[in-house]
């Protein structure tokens, strides 16, 4: 019985690991960044209970490092495959990390004593990591990186504070990146996604990137969170305050032809859940919700929504704004927007804006067909939604289409059904 | 706000009529409001670009008829480049007015000069007309000086102009009143405002925004398109003046110099060229926004406006060339365009000279919009 590779650490991954490792069967564990956990490690809580998302993350992460029928290629990318369905040779990379992560105990010495500072990619650059990092607290494997592009040995040939300091001399400045072949049955892609960030409605329009206090919603979750850079304050990144008035704006590069006709489906449930949070944290912050159609489908999402009308008090006005001004003074935003329920125009001004940005698959282009909708291909979309029409190769999780969590742990868990099937009729 | 008593759809297949008049995007909105919000005139006024196209969709033949936003529109197309639907609300607001002239129209007859076939047949029949008559009431062609008077004489261009004076203004008394018909009902209704408010209204719009167009100035960038626009409207002003001069010159034997209208009247004239190469030049361009999609209505304007400038041109640089024969066959063909002109006025796009300042007015007594 040959194993099965999982690209993607994210929660889809995760489960289509743990549920085909559980059944006897090897897998491969592939993920790009140091650590897996995804996006989902990112969000403070979940919609629509408000669960806390890393403890019911973190408890599947530490079962995948610790199941006997799991290997986890942490930091390492697909380069080639070769094969057919049953019988793939994968090349993977294994980047160096420069630590050699037999020795190094994630006691984090090093990151006290790096002098390089670095915009933190977890935190969406809210706040800094150095260039010798472990990404959060709960990553697995729980090891340091150094980032080479930012390290001061490997751009100036200076400092080495962290071979010095560290009490497991794990560090390797000598480590290459390692090629090895995989023999896999089936191979499944949970690549996950990005926010379309790079469009003129976003950064001329909405002035995201020109105005300090526009936020993105994934940059928002950081800043509402509890492990964020602010610890869970709403601070505005102009003057560290709190803001008095919060504004969400809805469909922010999704449902737009110029971009990304695409629904991104998480983006109203998402924006309720954190402006239920802002409530929260912050009773006196008053919350406006900017929308023109409230998806509330999944279950209990329509409770929420309405929670968060009746019981949280937040505002919703129907409508797509045209444009966001700031007043250079006071780096408040005044948002130009028509009350479509009442037909008028009006200026507004909000202290902090944040921004439903669509949402982009990362789709790793060589190894699976992708539509015209941007994201992969389906073999069916209604009897195989999980199959690539590449046979052996399945697609889950937001490279497949935009989904909540719910829909991409289903996924993850139909996946591993599909790949076991193959990995069993396997020699 | 819709008044309630056309609630129900009056015509269901209203959108598909504006997509065939242009407005191709109606069906595609999904009713943010973007439109609204990023119209420039949005900050002083009162300009429902999403009501508009939900009033299409929804069929309000009444409520769309008797609405004036799209007479305020310029067309500047920042509505279309925002619009995350591609809807083209610019392009709407344009099918409307086109609509609007069609259904203000005594019998629909506008219709004519918006199929290509009927148009070309309505000026053949227009040519034929205008030939029939240069022929009857044509003089003596003096070959070796130029003499326009005895090629036509003046009385009787006069009275031929004082004949389609009189029916353009009777045509465009029964539009108006049509116009106000429908305008009354949907935002007038019931409302009462006084004589003086009438007066002062009528005063303010007509010198702001008929004559000197304040808000095209008002938007940033569209300098060029203003002076353009401005050209065309002095020297439309400038040609009928000079006309004017020479008629009551002429009748009331003031003995006014043959010099006078013909100064204003090359100004005026230079003004339409100036104004109709900038439009024709953009038109083909079709880069700016008001400019990519141009149809008949554009062209029908465009084209006849600036024919009757340019051979009224010719006709002066003939005349002082002492061409005389080049001299009457451009006379002629200048007749003729101007002619197509002013018959096809209250029909045409040009009517929106009329139209709009009337819906300013509409718009500014009934719901207090500030010009």
């Amino acid at each position: 019985m040959k194993p099965v590779m999982v690209v993607g650490g994210g929660i889809s991954g995760i489960q289509a690991a743990l549920d085909l490792a559980d059944q006897g069967i090897k897998v491969y564990l592939v993920e790009k960044t140091p650590s897996i956990g995804g996006r989902m490690a990112q969000l403070d809580k979940t919609f629509p209970t408000l669960d806390c998302a890393s403890c019911i993350l973190t408890p599947k992460m530490v079962e995948v490092a610790r199941h006997e029928n799991i290997e986890i290629l942490a930091y390492s990318e697909v380069l080639e495959i070769n094969g057919e369905a049953g019988n793939f040779k994968v090349k993977v990379r294994k980047k160096p990390r420069y630590v050699d992560v037999t020795k190094c105990t994630g006691c984090g010495v090093c990151m006290k004593y790096c002098p390089s500072k670095v915009p933190d990619e977890f935190n969406l650059g809210l706040s800094e990591r150095k260039a010798i990092y472990i990404p959060f607290p709960q990553a697995i494997p729980l090891k340091a990186t150094i980032d080479a592009e930012h390290c001061l040995w490997f751009q100036k040939n200076i400092c080495r504070n962290c071979e010095k300091f560290c009490p497991a001399k794990a560090i390797d400045y000598e480590q290459k990146p390692e090629d090895i072949e995989l023999n896999v049955a089936a191979i499944i892609f949970a690549t996950g996604y990005e926010l379309i960030a790079d469009h003129s409605l976003l950064t001329d329009q909405y002035g995201y990137g020109r105005y300090a206090n526009v936020y993105t919603n994934l940059e928002f979750e950081r800043l509402v969170s509890a492990t964020g850079p602010t610890g869970g304050e709403i601070l505005r990144r102009s003057d560290r305050r709190h803001p008095k008035n919060i504004a969400f704006i809805q469909c922010v590069c999704s449902r737009d032809v110029r971009m990304n006709p695409n629904c991104s489906s998480i983006c109203c449930m998402a924006s309720v859940k954190e402006a239920i949070l802002v409530r929260e944290h912050h009773p006196d912050i008053e919350v406006t919700i900017f929308y023109m159609d409230m998806r509330a489908f999944g279950k209990g999402y329509q409770e929420f929504y309405d929670r968060a009308k009746e019981e949280f008090g937040i505002r919703f006005v129907r409508s797509k704004p045209a444009t966001i001004v700031e007043d250079p003074e006071t780096k408040n935003l005044i948002i130009y927007y028509e009350d479509t329920h009442t037909s008028t125009y009006k200026a507004e001004e909000f202290e902090m804006v944040v921004l439903a940005v669509g949402i982009k698959p990362v789709v790793p282009d060589s190894f699976v067909p992708v539509g015209e909708d941007m994201f992969a291909q389906v073999k069916d979309p209604y009897l195989d939604p999980v199959a690539s029409p590449v046979p052996g190769i399945y697609v889950i999780g937001m490279l497949n289409s935009p989904k909540d969590i719910p829909d991409s742990v289903i996924q993850g868990s139909a996946a591993a059904m599909k790949a076991s099937i193959l990995a069993c009729k396997s020699e | 706000m819709l008044s309630p008593k056309y609630v129900v759809p009056k015509k269901p297949d209203l959108s598909n009529e504006l997509i065939k008049l242009g407005g191709e995007g109606i069906k595609r909105c999904y009713q943010c409001g973007t439109c609204t919000a990023i119209c420039p005139l949005s900050k002083t006024q009162t300009v429902a670009v999403r009501r508009m196209i939900k009033k299409l969709q929804l069929g309000l033949e009444e409520e769309v008829l008797g609405d004036p936003t799209p007479w305020l529109c310029y067309f500047c197309g920042d509505c279309n480049e925002t619009c995350p639907k591609d809807a083209t609300p610019g392009n709407i607001m344009d099918a409307v007015r086109k609509y609007q002239i069609i259904n203000y129209s005594i019998g629909k007859f506008a219709k004519v000069f918006y199929d290509k076939v009927y148009a070309l047949a309505s000026l053949v029949v227009m040519t034929i007309i205008g030939l029939i008559g240069m022929y009857i009431f044509h003089g003596e062609m003096v070959t070796n000086v130029v003499d326009i008077d005895s090629f036509i004489p003046s009385e009787i261009l006069h009275d031929a102009g004082l004949v389609l004076l009189a029916y353009v203004i009777i045509v465009m008394v029964a539009h108006i009143a049509n116009m106000y018909r429908y305008t009354k009902r949907a935002i007038g209704y019931g409302k009462s405002a006084p004589l003086g408010k009438w007066v002062s209204e009528f005063f303010k719009i007509l010198i702001k925004e008929a004559l000197f167009q304040s808000r095209l100035l008002c938007e940033e960038g569209r300098s060029a398109r203003y002076f353009a626009h401005i050209g065309v409207i002095w020297g439309f002003i400038l040609l009928f003046a000079a006309t004017g001069i020479h008629f009551i010159s002429d009748s009331f034997g003031l003995g006014v110099p043959e010099i006078v209208p013909r100064v204003v009247g090359i100004i005026g004239g230079i003004g339409l060229l100036y104004g109709g190469i900038y439009y024709l030049i953009r038109r083909f361009e079709k880069k700016e926004l008001y400019a990519k999609a141009s149809d008949l209505h554009d062209w029908w304007l465009l084209l006849l406006a600036l024919g009757s400038g340019i051979s009224g041109f010719l006709v002066t640089v003939f005349m002082y060339a002492n061409m005389a024969m080049a001299t009457y066959i451009f006379y002629g063909i200048h007749l003729l365009f101007v002619f197509y002109l002013i018959v096809s006025a209250p029909f045409s796009k040009l009517v929106h000279m009329i139209y709009r300042p009337f819906a300013l007015w509409f718009a500014s007594v009934w719901e207090g919009e500030e010009i």
